[in-house]
């Protein structure tokens, strides 16, 4: 009896899933002939949920999925590499070869393992913002492509504007992320770059605020007492970019010393819509992994011949906008407001920038 | 092989020798109880010799703000650093307390604007939350950086299930006002703060309870016996140094607008070895509000100076440490064995 009861809840309970996850599927985008969408189902690994960026990509895969019409279901690992890792086969043992994959792998080293269990089981995954050296998708059929952030170009876009906006003279100082990051790095390598198109603009301190707000909030008090001529900060993200603009408000000079910042979240947005912060860029996760599902999809479904793609179109960079204070509210209202940007998930070309390898 | 010293201890009788050490402990504890005001004295003509802005108001204003919020927390923390104990879930702590009350006043995200009593609801769950800590660690005998360790991820927890990944916006006009005026110069955020430290000052020194801590960190089995009730007492002070806690997220939440779990990270250990350089002890017995304001003061004036001089980030990281070692070395007492208890 006893038993009875718990099958028929586990039933209800897996039909209420069922419905959840099918409310998605509206299924716009026509697939080929005898297939059935519906049929597979897509793992969209990432993080945790407790992030703006990681959300976005999280509803971003799953409109590309509903667009298609394929079951979409999120997994996230905390940033913790056998998690992810484990929750993949989890997902194949369960699906078989009806599962597919868009990852944001929890670290760079895991990108192998993840290109290798999808490939041992024959089914298709791209991965995103990260690529271990030597990991090249044409060595894996099932690998389909590789979508990355290019962060040189990101970095060289915010702190050009950033000069520019001071009239490409004068004292800035720059803010760097947590000292070993890959991000960090990337992104002061980019504001060098910059700055040697910029000779009348001279660095007066470069300090790291390890990503924190409040760090970022003390450095800056601090050089706006040590550096009255100071025209602009150049923050490597936006959180460390608010605590900047914080400690302009408290000295009543916000608007006045130009902060320029990174990622596109909902505060720095506002920010920049107030004209407290002159840019920032939107690294928009609907994008990316929108489109890296959509990658996936496609060569599931037989809709993209992916032994057939050259090496190079299967390593990109993704587009990312740049965020100022014109274009700021057309963003909050497509990226925060509405949560769908409304891109067209069924021509794949339409999130290239760049490759990722000049040939 | 003997020194002197050994030399002239051995020509002594037994109660000599006692009375030259003693004599010799208490001239050892004048200089510890001084080094710190001295620290500070040579830490400030330092500044003020190498950095002209050093001195100016709106330097002496920063390093106000700066001091405010590790002021506050150095508060609770002083009584439990004097039990001999640590308290890991101030970072916690601070993340939920300035995550919540964002929720709690005027925001973007939704709807509420409960004002002070939002702020007044964070505090009161910050000294419950400390208060059940408190039992835990000594009904359940849970070592206290565990229990606290643990409690304070879960506040972080709690705090990131408050705003869901999208920091909350703070809007709210009192937030602002606080964290922008002065009066007579002064910035309300440490006018606040000195106001916490001497509510703190006041308990530590001037009541039964305050000198229950002293006499339990100097020695827990003679306080026990003495009539105390030490469980009690190590309540109180873990519900005191979770309100203060959340004092200081509802500070930095004021400071910086934005209610998230991170607004607490890399806050904590700054403020012990602020309470170590003024001369307060991690084993317990030893240090006092005031010397936790030298501390704090010290180690406020110290990383402004060295972002006033434009160092190096990774040079930063080293003087810092050295310094820090120094001045340990030179205000902790050798003869006592325990760590954290």
């Amino acid at each position: 009896m006893k038993k009875k009861i718990v099958a028929t809840l586990m039933a209800a309970a897996m039909m209420a899933t069922t419905l959840v996850s099918t409310a998605f599927a509206e299924g716009t985008i026509a697939v080929p002939e005898g297939v059935d969408p519906s049929e597979y189902h897509l793992a969209i690994c990432i993080h945790s949920m407790d992030n703006e960026y990681w959300a976005q990509e999280a509803a971003g895969a799953q409109l590309a999925a509903a667009a298609y019409g394929v079951e979409s279901e999120i997994l996230t690992c905390d940033s913790d590499d056998n998690k992810q890792l484990q929750g993949i086969k989890d997902f194949i043992a369960q699906y078989g070869d009806k599962a597919l994959f868009v990852v944001d792998p929890s670290s760079t080293a895991n990108t192998v393992n993840i290109a290798e269990v999808c490939e041992d089981a024959g089914v298709y995954v791209t991965i995103l913002a990260h690529r271990a050296e030597g990991l090249y998708p044409a060595d894996y059929p099932h690998f389909v492509a590789s979508l990355m952030l290019d962060d040189m170009a990101i970095g060289k876009a915010t702190a050009t504007a950033l000069f520019e906006s001071i009239g490409g003279e004068g004292q800035v100082v720059e803010l760097q992320g947590l000292l070993g990051d890959d991000s960090a790095t990337n992104r002061h390598a980019a504001f060098e770059a910059a700055l040697a198109d910029y000779p009348d603009i001279e660095v007066v301190d470069s300090q790291t605020a390890s990503w924190s707000q409040s760090d970022a909030m003390t450095l800056a008090e601090n050089w706006i007492v040590n550096y009255p001529d100071l025209k602009g900060v150049f923050s490597a993200n936006d959180t460390m970019a608010l605590g900047a603009v914080e400690a302009l408000k408290n000295a009543g000079k916000n608007g006045e010393i130009k902060v320029s910042g990174c990622d596109g979240i909902e505060a720095a947005l506002n920010s920049v819509k107030d004209g407290d912060m002159v840019i920032t860029n939107a690294n928009d996760g609907y994008c990316i992994a929108g489109y890296g599902a959509a990658y996936s999809i496609q060569a599931a479904l037989g809709m993209l011949d992916v032994e057939a793609m050259d090496a190079a179109d299967r390593m990109i960079f993704c587009k990312t906008t740049l965020v100022d204070a014109e274009n700021a509210d057309d963003i909050i209202a497509k990226f925060i407001e509405t949560g769908d940007p409304g891109y067209d998930y069924s021509d794949l070309s339409a999130c290239f920038s760049a490759y990722q390898e000049a040939e | 092989m003997k020194n002197k010293w050994s030399e002239m201890l051995d020509t002594l009788s037994v109660d000599q020798q006692f009375v030259v050490k003693a004599e010799n402990d208490a001239k050892m504890d004048k200089v510890r109880r001084f080094a710190p005001l001295i620290l500070l004295v040579v830490m400030t003509a330092i500044g003020a010799v190498s950095q002209k802005n050093f001195f100016s108001w709106a330097n002496i204003v920063n390093i106000m703000y700066q001091m405010s919020i590790p002021l506050v927390i150095s508060v609770g923390l002083s009584f439990v650093l004097l039990l001999g104990s640590i308290d890991l879930s101030i970072e916690g702590m601070m993340g939920f307390a300035g995550s919540f009350v964002a929720f709690l006043v005027a925001n973007k995200s939704n709807g509420n604007n409960f004002g002070i009593l939002g702020v007044l609801l964070v505090v009161l769950i910050g000294a419950a939350v400390g208060a059940v800590t408190g039992i835990l660690h000594t009904k359940a005998r849970i070592a206290s950086f565990i229990v606290t360790y643990a409690v304070g991820s879960i506040m972080a927890g709690i705090a990131v299930l408050v705003y869901r990944g999208t920091p909350i916006q703070v809007t709210d006009q009192m937030f602002v006002a606080i964290s922008q005026g002065k009066l007579f110069g002064i910035p309300y955020i440490t006018l606040i703060a000195f106001a916490v430290f001497l509510v703190g000052a006041v308990i530590m020194n001037y009541t039964a309870f305050g000198r229950a801590v002293f006499a339990i960190g100097d020695n827990e089995t003679a306080a026990a016996s003495a009539g105390i009730n030490i469980a009690r007492a190590k309540i109180k002070v873990y519900a005191l140094c979770g309100c203060t806690a959340a004092i200081a997220g509802v500070l930095q939440c004021m400071r910086l607008k934005l209610g998230q779990s991170s607004l607490g990270t890399n806050q904590m250990f700054p403020v012990v070895t602020a309470i170590v350089l003024g001369g307060g002890s991690v084993s317990g017995g030893k240090g006092g509000s005031l010397q936790s304001f030298v501390g704090v003061l010290i180690y406020a004036e110290l990383a402004n100076w060295l972002t006033l001089m434009g160092v190096d980030t990774n040079m930063k990281k080293v003087i810092q440490g050295v310094i820090i070692i120094i001045a340990v070395a030179l205000t902790v007492t050798h003869d006592r064995k325990t760590v954290a208890k």
